[in-house]
């Protein structure tokens, strides 16, 4: 297990550098140039131009290519992600404030998700055909087919402004009072992978129901629940958790929609802002967090597989 | 129908889900917000802002922003501002300006004091003007000085700025200068504010979620109605209306054109202000060369179709590049108004015809298509269809690109277009839109040096006699007209909203809520 870990670590550096290698050219290749934006629009040709001289030097923006990648592997080798060219702010802190929110909605999001998502497949498939399986199914087609602004809009309209039972935006405190900040971003965003999960889970467990292993134990006089629990969930489970693993994944890359309409202050709106703005540190820093964040799910989903499936060994 | 088939369950759960929807829509179409009437200032309370953007700084000098400029006007200000029409005093009581214009001599106001307890004085006027244009870091608004020679205190309360040439507009340079205590400045870390003059202090900053303020007691104004407030960043339009329909904020920045009449019907107060922007048609002069072929799109466009439908409503005409009935202001020009069977005339003149069964013009074989890039948000690529579409009616073909803005201002900047629909600033003086005319300036969009459109600019810039730079603008517009230089549309409108509780808020041209002192929350 030890060898394996190791083999994926480096596997996981080389993934990170390329990613990090394609965002670094495409964001110098692509038209556009990040300083003009910090230029006044009365700006006369001389004292735009020097302004706009001094910030390319500043920033290293003058210097080959080459040059610029050669450097900023240098400083990433010691952490040092650079300063958003827009704020002056370091990119390491700023996204270190940022993250906890993010990470705070994903595992909120996700919750939801798995908690409506897996029981509901589970009773879809104990039932299948019935009127809870097509309750189940129409609800679970109908959370991946609602677009997340408007979901979280309605949502909104209704628990905040129409109800006054939820506030409408804000948050990101890891507080209990926090917490009722969480409940409509979370649900919004929660509502789609709960779809997904409801129905990968239902047919997951049907195909695990009809093996015959469980045919056998059901012959052998388990009781439904154990046969349900110990022998097949678990294995149904496995399918499961990969998506669960790629979902949170994906939540923890930010949730730009969600907290757009959410105002809530993850990294999701603070790295697509980078983007707009052609803002480079910002960019090279989140989507090297990013990267780095599905790398160690990858891993984290790998060991459980060792331990949802006793046949699955590494070495 | 057997309700229990399959068929009929996804019925049921389907007129269910049905119901749900009306029902909810139904209480939310109800609520409202009644407003509220308050004639007496009444102090205390938090004010609740909330504005789209972080700022860039929570440093005045840094500011780059009209967001930066909304939220860090309430700790710091500027010598003088543009109000009612008119430059008036904010620090500066009153100033003199020399006969040749070069020399300007700003009396402070006394009593002035910086939130450290600082003096405001003639000597820190200097040093803050100074930090800001340090040549060893410049900060960003450095270029709004650079006809200052030398700023001289004369002594405490008076100070002196000479400028290298006379600039008859350089009051207008420093309405978005902020005076802070420089002395006290040095060092200062990205989200620390230096000390500014301003009616309420920066008590606290979260980035990406919101700024408190604390009142400024001792502020020269007199003590500010209001204890705190609180700037929230919200960066959707739906959110922010959400919020100040629910009470839970007071004010929200650039409410979208669509909504301002909806606002209104749930008890917010709009507030618009202009003249903000004006926009217009710009051309690359290298490759759209031809006067008649720009003059034939100027008549094709449809100025008040794109203001009512993409914008609506809000603005004003724009037939020449001056204020009407400004000083400026050229009444003889015959403005270029929406004339489509003129554009045609033209366009066959040109030589641009179309083919039998064509509905695009050719010449010499080749059809007339033109680069129409754009930014990819709502008014502006509205804007941009609506003028296609437009051109397609006289026989002239476009091809439309989007990019974020940032792309987009290089690719036009940059010559990397034909046509493009374009917004620029609208400084308050002077009241013509001549300056980006000038090909010397960063943002000059022509791609060709005009040396006669130069020279009337930077003359018009050099001199304080109003009769002579009235002949200079009257030549430029003529030039602007004749050549079709751009295709005017209009000035722009914004609004921001308040709820009805809020009071004493008026807001400037360029966007900035003045007089925060005087804010109140009536009950």
């Amino acid at each position: 297990m030890t060898a394996y870990l190791i083999r994926r670590a480096g596997v996981a550096l080389a993934v990170i550098i390329g990613v990090v290698t394609v965002v670094f050219l495409t964001l110098r290749l692509a038209p556009g140039d990040p300083v003009e934006m910090l230029i006044p629009a009365d700006a006369t040709g001389d004292a735009g131009k020097a302004l706009a001289q001094q910030l390319r030097v500043q920033y290293g923006l003058d210097q080959p290519l080459y040059v610029q990648y050669a450097r900023y592997l240098r400083r990433l080798a010691a952490f040092d992600l650079g300063s958003s060219i827009r704020t002056q702010r370091h990119v390491a802190t700023d996204l270190l404030e940022r993250y906890p929110a993010t990470f705070e909605l994903a595992v909120g999001s996700l919750t939801v998700a798995v908690v409506i998502g897996i029981p509901a497949g589970i009773a879809s498939a104990l039932r299948p055909n019935s009127a809870i399986d097509g309750t189940c199914m129409t609800a679970a087609l109908i959370g991946v087919s609602l677009p997340s602004f408007w979901t979280g809009l309605a949502l909104m309209l209704l628990f905040a402004l129409t109800l006054g039972w939820l506030p409408a935006s804000g948050g990101g405190e890891w507080t209990w009072r926090g917490l009722r900040y969480l409940i409509l971003p979370a649900v919004t965003l929660g509502i789609e992978p709960a779809g997904i999960l409801a129905r990968l889970m239902r047919s997951s467990m049907l195909d695990v129901l009809r093996e015959d292993y469980v045919r056998t134990a059901r012959a052998k006089g388990l009781s439904a629940s154990l046969v349900m629990y110990r022998h097949a969930f678990r294995n149904a489970l496995i399918p499961v958790v990969t998506v669960i693993g790629l979902q949170f994944g994906g939540l923890l890359s930010g949730a730009v929609i969600v907290e757009t309409v959410f105002a809530w202050p993850g990294i999701g709106r603070y790295i697509v802002f980078g983007i707009t703005g052609k803002d480079f540190p910002v960019v090279q820093g989140g989507v090297l967090l990013i990267a780095m964040t599905f790398v160690l799910i990858n891993l984290v989903i790998d060991a459980a597989y060792a331990f949802l499936d006793p046949r699955i060994t590494y070495v | 129908m057997k309700m229990w088939s399959r068929g009929g369950r996804t019925g049921w759960v389907g007129i269910a889900t049905f119901t749900a929807v009306a029902l909810v829509a139904s209480m939310i179409a109800s609520r409202g917000v009644r407003p509220v009437v308050g004639a007496t200032p009444t102090r205390g309370g938090t004010l609740i802002m909330s504005v789209k953007y972080n700022p860039t700084t929570v440093d005045p000098q840094k500011a780059k922003t009209i967001t930066d400029d909304t939220i860090l006007s309430l700790m710091a200000e500027t010598l003088v501002k543009w109000e009612d029409g008119k430059f008036v005093g904010v620090l500066a009581s009153r100033w003199d300006v020399s006969p040749d214009g070069a020399v300007y001599t700003f009396h402070l106001r006394s009593g002035a004091k910086f939130q450290d307890g600082q003096p405001l004085t003639a000597a820190a006027v200097a040093a803050s003007l100074a930090r800001m244009t340090d040549p060893a870091n410049p900060l960003p608004r450095a270029a709004n000085l650079t006809a200052v020679e030398q700023v001289q205190p004369l002594d405490p309360a008076t100070v002196r700025i000479k400028l290298k040439a006379p600039d008859p507009d350089f009051l207008g340079e420093l309405i978005n200068i902020y005076i802070i205590d420089a002395a006290a400045a040095k060092n200062l870390g990205p989200d620390q504010a230096p000390s500014g003059t301003g009616p309420f202090k920066l008590a606290a900053y979260v980035p990406d979620q919101q700024l408190t303020f604390t009142k400024f007691a001792a502020y020269w104004g007199g003590e500010p109605y209001l204890d705190r407030i609180v700037v929230r960043i919200i960066p959707n339009a739906d959110t922010q209306e959400v919020e100040l329909q629910a009470g839970t904020i007071d004010f929200m920045d650039y409410v979208p054109p669509k909504d301002v009449t909806r606002l209104r019907t749930v008890g917010a107060r709009p507030i618009p202000y202009g003249r903000v922007n004006w926009a217009r048609i710009v051309f690359n002069l290298k490759t759209v060369s031809d006067v008649r072929l720009r003059q034939a799109v100027c008549y094709a466009f449809d100025r008040n179709a794109v203001l009512q439908d993409a914008y609506y409503g809000l603005g004003t005409p724009q037939y020449t590049i001056a204020l009407q009935g400004s000083w400026a202001y050229d009444a003889e020009i015959s403005p270029y108004r929406f004339d489509p069977a003129r554009a045609r005339g033209l366009l066959d003149e040109a030589g641009w015809k179309l083919p039998a069964g064509g509905s695009v013009r050719e010449r010499d074989g080749k059809p007339l298509v033109l680069n129409f890039p754009s930014r990819g948000d709502a008014e502006w690529l509205l804007s941009t269809q609506m003028i296609q579409q437009m051109l397609r009616n006289v026989g002239v073909d476009t091809r439309i690109t989007t990019a974020a803005p940032a792309t987009y201002y290089n690719e036009v900047r940059t010559g990397q277009y034909d046509l493009a629909w374009w917004l620029s600033n609208a400084a308050p003086e002077p009241p013509i839109a001549a300056s980006l005319l000038d090909s010397h300036q960063f943002w000059n969009t022509m791609q060709v040096r005009l040396p006669e459109v130069d020279s009337l600019v930077e003359q018009a810039q050099s001199t304080t006699e109003r009769k002579a730079r009235t002949a200079d603008y009257f030549a430029l517009q003529k030039i602007h007209h004749d050549q079709a230089l751009e295709c005017l549309g209009f000035w722009t409108k914004q609004v921001y909203a308040t709820s009805a509780k809020v009071q004493g808020m008026t807001i400037d041209p360029t966007g900035i809520p003045l007089h925060p002192a005087l804010w109140w929350k009536s009950q």
